[in-house]
């Protein structure tokens, strides 16, 4: 990994015709695609990260502060609620944001690669 | 009735397939044409991931342990937007089908594709085992025929759906199938919700008890356990001696009850346990961690890092993306799945509560996952209670055929290349896939089919989910790495899980207990830390072709080294 010679070239490599990065396997454009993968990754990390904040957060949350049990909203405690209703909630809008800003991470990266 | 009823929507059910099915030719065998939109998809894939486990255990679960049950279908929901995050588009854009080919794509190796193709079968077996279980109380709910014509039912479905069509064939039906499966657990909790009289004790701090008189018929010779003393009038084998109906007394403590006797309770009695389910106050239930499991809170974050990572590793999800048209409509449909998902979270907390009030005999028969099947009869007797049994039954039927017909095609689009390849492997992977499940039936020992399901869980996130994250994201991965963590997680995860399902009376108690109950919060780790580790040990054997193949994971269609396509 380490001998490969990174090109570092201006973004437009990756606007070279395709038949011709297919045979040029060192030509496909790394560094593009590494700063895409980079933008990229980050989304994946942030998105990972909300996810192992409140899958991990809520359990300790919910053993150190039995307090929480006891509370009840319109008659259903607190811990039912929040693992049947809001959870979800979150998990749903975690996804749309993460498609939203992975949608927009590849537009950037098409109209830098193929300036109209 | 409720059985004609229920046939007849099966019936109609299955109706659909033949106008979708397709030429038995081998490319259409493993895929639909790569024309179905996100929506559609989206549909087909929660229709898939809302199996007999999801649909019928999870009430049962949360009816026996309460609280602590409600984290699986949030770890289910988050293991989708985990998916969402790190896999769909570039496996997708990999232009693998399985994730046998995404390994040999990725690395260059048949010796990494054979044991992802290994672990997949074993994923597939452990899933539709659970199916099977699912098929057989529904059926021996609704017309009371012996469990195993249910196991028959899948394995028919399975054959007839699958054999001719392939994929092509049960897009459809399981999108179909997921809306047909969100009415039956709709409509229902809408009725219980209107006619529930609000007698709201479930969480009262006393044991569950009979809130009428009941007559429980014992299914198989079981011990049960009794908090109270109780009159009672028993017909059969109790304790050893035989019964024609008399009253007696109970006396606190344990008996043992042969199968196909009956014992009726009065109102207000305490529900003997069986001694597989831990008694617990109503308070205790509906707290979490206070359900005295041992090591609740590791039981839960295992459970948890199983299911979102192990979501990824389910083969029968991943090849559904294939039928995405690109990248980005493959992320809008993982997308759409996690708001399919999370709208079926809502249900398990509600029938589990009913379940605790209105089915508390189930504690006792240990038969949880006819919770929701029993439910519409003793909320709404009558006709009304006859028509929301047929609608679930067929809700149930859905879930474990579609789920089992996924498993199926995407297992055998795993193997059959091992098997000959073409049509004819195609086949014979699907017989291989179908007929471990069927002789290991009679032999798996827990009757919670969600707590099966949780095993597939935790051998795909040990095994395939180091694979999955680290081709598509690190340019370290090397095969010999793939390969060997894929066996030091995806081994001990498995063995744990036959420990699990083939056990009686399960797993032992202290750490190991807790471990081989739910392995993967050590499996997990250990799996990543071995394949990082060996990777970076085998430097020299990057696979020359990663940074084109990063490219075009990468790379929006058109775009990539490969162009389009």
């Amino acid at each position: 990994m380490s001998e490969r010679v990174t090109v570092t070239g201006p973004p437009s490599a990756a606007a070279r015709p395709p038949h011709r990065a297919a045979q040029d396997p060192e030509g496909t454009g790394a560094a593009p695609v590494r700063s895409l993968m980079r933008v990229q990754a980050a989304h994946a990390a942030l998105t990972c990260a909300i996810v192992a904040l409140v899958g991990g957060g809520l359990p300790l949350l919910f053993a150190w502060e039995p307090v929480l049990s006891r509370i009840r909203i319109l008659g259903v405690r607190l811990p039912w609620l929040v693992l049947s209703v809001v959870v979800p909630v979150v998990w749903v809008a975690v996804a749309r944001r993460h498609v939203r800003l992975a949608e927009r991470a590849e537009r950037d990266f098409a109209a830098m690669a193929r300036p109209e | 009735m409720i059985t004609m009823l229920a046939m007849a929507l099966l019936i109609a059910s299955l109706a659909i397939v033949p106008a979708r099915g397709g030429p038995a030719q081998a490319s259409g065998l493993y895929t639909a044409a790569r024309e179905v939109s996100p929506w559609w998809n989206a549909s087909a894939i929660s229709g898939e991931y809302v199996s007999a486990a999801a649909f019928l255990g999870m009430a049962g679960l949360v009816l026996a342990y309460g609280a602590d049950m409600l984290w699986l279908p949030i770890g289910a929901a988050a293991g989708h937007v985990v998916l969402l995050a790190l896999v769909t588009a570039p496996l997708r854009r990999s232009g693998a089908y399985t994730v046998s080919d995404f390994a040999e794509w990725r690395l260059g190796s048949r010796r990494a594709r054979r044991a992802v193709s290994t672990c997949v079968l074993v994923i597939g077996w452990f899933y539709l085992l659970p199916q099977f279980q699912g098929a057989g109380v529904t059926l021996s709910v609704i017309s009371g025929l012996p469990v195993w014509t249910g196991w028959l039912v899948v394995v028919a479905a399975v054959v007839v759906l699958v054999l001719p069509g392939g994929v092509r064939s049960i897009t459809g039906v399981q999108a179909v199938q997921f809306w047909l499966k969100l009415m039956a657990v709709t409509i229902p909790a809408l009725v219980f919700i209107a006619v529930w009289r609000l007698q709201n004790d479930a969480d009262a701090a006393r044991p569950p008890y009979f809130h009428r008189d009941t007559t429980v018929t014992a299914d198989t010779s079981a011990g049960i356990h009794l908090t109270a003393p109780v009159a009672v009038a028993v017909t059969g084998v109790l304790d050893g001696r035989h019964h024609h109906g008399e009253r007696l007394r109970l006396t606190a403590g344990r008996h043992r009850v042969r199968a196909g006797t009956r014992i009726r309770f009065p109102a207000g009695a305490p529900v003997p346990h069986t001694s597989r389910i831990a008694l617990l106050r109503g308070d205790r239930w509906a707290t979490p961690f206070a359900g005295g499991r041992e090591h609740p809170l590791a039981a839960t974050y295992s459970v948890l890092l199983a299911t979102i990572l192990g979501t990824m590793g389910l083969p029968q999800i991943t090849v559904r993306f294939y039928t995405n048209a690109c990248g980005r409509t493959a992320r809008r449909t993982a997308g759409l799945v996690v708001l399919m998902l999370a709208v079926f979270s809502l249900f398990p907390a509600l029938f589990g509560t009913l379940g605790r009030l209105y089915t508390p005999e189930l504690l006792m028969t240990g038969e949880t996952d006819a919770t929701l099947l029993l439910l519409p009869h003793r909320i709404v007797p009558g006709v009304t209670g006859d028509l929301l049994t047929a609608l679930v039954a067929t809700g149930a039927f859905a879930a474990f055929t579609s789920t089992s017909c996924g498993v199926v095609v995407a297992v055998s689009g795993s193997i059959a290349q091992g098997l000959g390849g073409g049509a004819r492997g195609f086949r014979a992977a699907v017989l291989v896939a179908v007929a471990v499940p069927l002789l290991a039936a009679p032999w798996a020992c827990s009757p919670q089919s969600a707590t099966l399901v949780t095993v597939a869980f935790a051998v795909a996130a040990s095994s395939l989910s180091p694979l999955l994250v680290l081709g598509v994201w690190w340019r370290r991965l090397t095969p010999a790495a793939a390969t060997a963590g894929i066996l030091a997680g995806g081994v001990p995860a498995t063995a744990a899980g036959l420990a699990r399902v083939l056990g009686d009376p399960g797993p032992g108690s202290g750490w190991l207990g807790a471990l081989v109950e739910q392995p993967a919060i050590v499996t997990v780790p250990l799996a990543f830390a071995v394949t990082v580790t060996v990777s970076l040990l085998t430097p020299d054997r990057v696979p020359e072709r990663t940074e084109r193949a990063m490219a075009r994971m990468h790379l929006p269609e058109g775009l990539g080294p490969d162009g389009p396509g």
